[in-house]
């Protein structure tokens, strides 16, 4: 019995003290009424805690690369700018070495917690670069110091450029990627891989990936000691980083290889904190601000500014876009953390730097003990909310365009400047742009103490945006969809990269994007309950069917470039499209209000009316989306069918969380070639008669799709059973009469608008990664007097 | 009467030959006539069932048998002669690469059968694919 009793507390031992721990995590922990926060980057090895965190757009092709951490004993790598790089690797293998540059710094300003009895609490602090070219919001965390302010512990920060375009030249080389002619314009730009291809006509490099274009490299930060040991960061995903396109929008070659599956990207010039998580709600700072605020698990937003103190600052002033997903900040604390150093000024250089350390002994300048927690904050509200506004979510109708109704139960005035938050305020930012919210102190508390810097708040129940991007299996094309009170329809630029439209393009081409024309477009909203019967009558208020009028003009981020896509047809005519996450609204908002079950999901089939696309036309894209001519008929009708998915979680306080997956698809319309004859096209394939005891007689040359392995092995089956497959089961079988035939010629002639042939439906399913996909018109085609007997073999 | 009885033997059998030469005129007709449009229709069901979105994006050229089915159904009985019955057999779709074999089968004259190969006097088979040009 002892014996046992003592394997288990040697087993329990194990699992209280993990050995090795690699992991980024943010957490926060109240202790004493006050809060910690902390986050920590964990690797293998504790003397290099670095990650890669933070990418950046550089150009159209760079991905700069961020990070920063604490390295042990910084000043013995100190003389060589190369001691950190950022390696690509590749199946396993380095195929590139960035050197990275960086950064050490003295921290400006620091900001950390604490509660009104004014205990500085060590080992929390955040940092920033004083230097100007280094993003200072990368380092707008709050980073725990691994040891109590060792100060053999330095913080650093690095970066470094890679070469989009360099690194998937090295990938195609390995990956020995052959190059069939064909003019895809990711194949176009990336020359092949650097495989020797022909040309054609236009002098463009006929060639292609054989494979999706989608490769997986890690990479991976590797620090070289000076006494040329080798420290290596864990490797880090690609799906892991957040791409940021600062300024430029990512072009097709860098999207065509990367896959963006899992990753967030944003086309924002300001960006969350933490570039692995998605937390339920955000709130975001406005553009051009240098700190993003930083939202923990528990809800709470801190929202870090600095500034210098001067004898005459005596307010500070940060804006706060709110999401607008909606919903409400409750104002739970106010809490008023940071401080500059005392008596130090802008260009104060007697202040070291203007060094904020916890601990007082290593550097001058630090705040004084005596400082102290405001006791009365004076906070307003400099903008139109609603405050103190307690909607409930009643649900509304189904009405595009409606407002968010004013069903507030008590007084929900605007608020003006002379508003003044309180703790437990609540305020309803559901229609609110901005936010802005200031800290005023007198003077003499600001004169003799510390400037207020930065606030917290809690962030109420703002709704989960959530993308859900699973491009294999669902063959959907996401949307980005933000329900509470809004169902929006979003495009969301993707792996299908950017598309170039001239006065030359003649086609419009799978997944990509084109404007459309009209300014609006009638649909028809057809809903259906999907995936639980009889479960209509728990969605509420939501009409069956109504008209919904869709503008579909192009309503751009504004940190898109929106010069191409949103002038007129006279100007530049070239579109391209960033990756957003912040989505680009491509119709208008249609709000309803439901509460939906548990994986719930739910059709909105939308029934576009015809639209004429020009060549600056946009067409929602969809991988099912197949190319027109530009100067088609008006043929073009584009069914979407947005998928809701509904995911209600009670959390432990009782709240509840509404989550929705949205996505979208193009409903069976294939507007490809119009004419009947099915023979026309532009494309690289051709068909052929074969003998099926010889699929390549007279030394005939297998073309491209028949060389590869696949194809091979299809080619040796074909051969080996020769004519003999006419004797086995057929894969499908039908018999049809003069009278069914006849129904036939008349379905027929009831899609000739809509496409002819073209016009189909497919029912697919994905199990284990195969998908499956069945044609509508041959379930249905027997008892819809189409044939007299159809059977599906062993397919 | 000798005479005529000879006049009437060669009356029939100018008859018969006639109604051989007919019938398998007719065969022959019907069977060029199937084999043909057999071969338009598959063709371009094949060109129709490719999957454009993976060609555009993936340089890849795979059909969708569902697709190409349907479409070849629709197509066929758009084209071929309606006052038949025929018995479309599909055999080894292959999706990627695509290669698709078909077999119609109809008679000159008779209902819809459902009998062995062997009672059905014309029967169109087709092998076909869609390779890249090189």
């Amino acid at each position: 019995m002892k014996k046992i009793i003592l394997f288990a507390f040697i087993i329990s031992l194990f699992l209280f003290f993990p050995t090795k721990v690699s992991a980024v995590s943010y957490s926060c922990t109240t202790s004493g009424g006050k809060k910690v926060c902390y986050y920590s980057y964990q690797v293998n090895d504790p003397d290099f805690r670095y990650s890669i965190s933070k990418v950046t757009k550089n150009g159209t092709s760079g991905l700069t690369l961020w990070g920063w951490g604490f390295l042990y004993n910084a000043s013995s790598y100190s003389g060589s700018s190369n001691r950190y790089a950022v390696e690509v690797i590749y199946n396993g293998n380095v195929i590139k070495t960035y050197n990275a540059y960086t950064y050490s710094f003295a921290p400006v300003s620091c900001y950390h917690f604490q509660k009104a009895s004014s205990k500085i609490d060590n080992n929390e602090c955040m940092y920033q670069s004083q230097y100007s070219s280094f993003p200072s919001w990368i380092f707008s965390n709050n980073i725990k110091y691994p040891n109590a302010l060792n100060s053999v512990y330095d913080y650093i920060g690095f970066s470094t450029t890679i070469n989009l375009d360099e690194i998937n030249t090295l990938i195609a080389a390995k990956a020995n990627l052959t190059c069939p002619k064909s003019t895809h314009p990711a194949c176009v730009k990336n020359n092949c891989g650097g495989v020797a291809s022909e040309k054609n006509e236009n002098n463009n490099n006929l060639c292609s990936f054989t494979k999706e274009g989608s490769f997986k490299f890690y990479l991976r930060l590797k620090l070289i000691a000076p006494s040329g040991a080798v420290r290596n960061s864990d490797r880090v995903f690609y799906k892991n980083i957040s791409i940021y396109n600062d300024t430029n929008i990512i072009s097709s070659a860098v999207r065509s290889y990367i896959n963006t599956k899992g990753m967030t990207i944003s086309t924002n010039n300001y960006s969350s904190a933490v570039a692995t998580r998605v937390d339920a709600g955000y709130v975001r700072s406005g553009p051009g601000l240098n700190d993003s605020p930083i939202k923990d698990s528990g809800k709470n937003v801190y929202v870090p500014w600095y500034g210098w103190y001067t004898p005459t600052y005596t307010t500070y002033r940060r804006t706060l876009v709110a999401s607008t997903a909606g919903g409400n900040i409750t104002l739970n604390k106010i809490l008023i953390y940071g401080y500059v150093t005392k008596g130090c000024g802008h260009s104060n250089t007697s202040c070291n730097d203007r060094v904020l350390m916890p601990d007082s002994t290593s550097r001058s300048g630090y705040i004084s003990e005596s400082w102290t927690y405001p006791s009365n904050p004076v906070t307003y509200i400099d903008t139109k909310i609603k405050k103190n506004c307690k909607c409930e979510r009643t649900p509304v109708s189904f009405n595009e365009g409606a407002e968010v109704p004013s069903s507030c139960s008590n007084d929900a005035k605007t608020a003006t400047k002379n508003d003044t938050l309180k703790v437990d305020d609540t305020i309803d930012v559901s229609t609110a742009t901005a936010l802005n919210i200031m800290l005023k102190g007198d003077n003499s508390s600001f004169a003799t103490q510390s400037q207020y810097q930065g606030m917290s708040f809690n962030v109420g129940k703002l709704k989960e945006v959530q993308d859900n991007f699973n491009y294999s299996s669902d063959n959907n094309y996401p949307v980005y969809c933000m329900l509470e009170r809004n169902f929006k329809l979003y495009g969301k630029n993707d792996i299908y990269g950017a598309i170039t439209q001239g006065k030359d393009e003649e086609k419009i081409y799978a997944g990509r994007y084109y404007r459309i024309k009209k300014d609006k477009m009638t649909a028809d909203i057809t809903k259906k309950c999907v995936t639980n019967p009889g479960c209509e009558s728990t969605i509420n208020n939501i009409a069956n069917s109504s008209t919904i009028t869709y503008d579909l003009s192009y309503k751009p981020d504004n940190t898109l470039k929106t010069k191409m896509i949103n002038g007129s047809e006279d100007e530049d005519k070239e579109v391209k499209i960033t990756s957003v996450s912040s989505p680009t609204q491509i119709s208008k908002t249609i709000q309803s209000k439901y509460e939906m079950r548990n994986d719930q999901t739910y059709y909105y089939d939308y029934k576009m009316g015809d639209v004429s696309l020009s060549e600056t036309d946009f067409l929602i894209p969809g991988r099912n989306i197949y190319p027109v001519p530009v100067k088609t008929t008006t043929n073009n009708n584009y069914d979407i069918r947005v998928t809701v998915k509904g995911n209600k979680k009670t959390n432990g306080n009782s709240d509840t969380d509404f989550t929705y997956t949205c996505s979208y698809m193009p409903i069976g319309k294939d507007n490809g070639t119009p004419d009947d004859s099915g023979k026309k096209n532009n494309t690289n394939y051709y068909y052929r008669t074969i003998g099926l005891k010889n699929v390549f007689p007279n030394n005939r040359k297998a073309s491209y799709n028949w060389s590869n392995a696949n194809a091979q092995k299809v080619k040796e089956e074909i051969e080996s059973n020769g004519e003999n497959i006419y004797s086995k089961n057929p894969k499908y079988s039908v018999i049809i009469n003069t009278a069914q035939m006849r129904e036939i010629r008349k379905y027929n002639n009831s899609l000739e608008s809509s496409g002819g042939y073209m016009d189909y439906s497919l029912k697919c399913t994905t199990t284990n990664d195969v998908r499956t996909c069945y044609s509508k018109f041959l379930n249905n085609i027997v008892t819809k007097g189409y044939a007299e007997e159809f059977k599906r073999g062993d397919n | 009467m000798k005479e005529s009885m000879w006049g009437y033997l060669l009356i029939f059998i100018g008859l018969f030959i006639l109604t051989v030469l007919f019938f398998v005129y007719n065969y022959s007709t019907a069977n060029e006539n199937d084999y043909y449009l057999l071969k338009e229709a598959t063709e371009a069901a094949m060109i129709d069932s490719v999957d454009r979105g993976k060609y555009y994006y993936d340089a890849e050229v795979v059909i969708q048998k569902e697709k190409f089915v349907e479409n070849f159904i629709r197509r066929f009985s758009e084209i071929t002669n309606i006052n038949r019955s025929y018995k479309i057999e599909f055999f080894d779709i292959y999706e990627d690469p695509p290669k698709v074999s078909v077999r119609v089968t109809t008679s000159t004259g008779e209902h819809v059968f459902r009998a062995s190969a062997a009672d059905n006097p014309v029967v169109n088979t087709l092998d076909a694919i869609l390779e890249t040009k090189n």
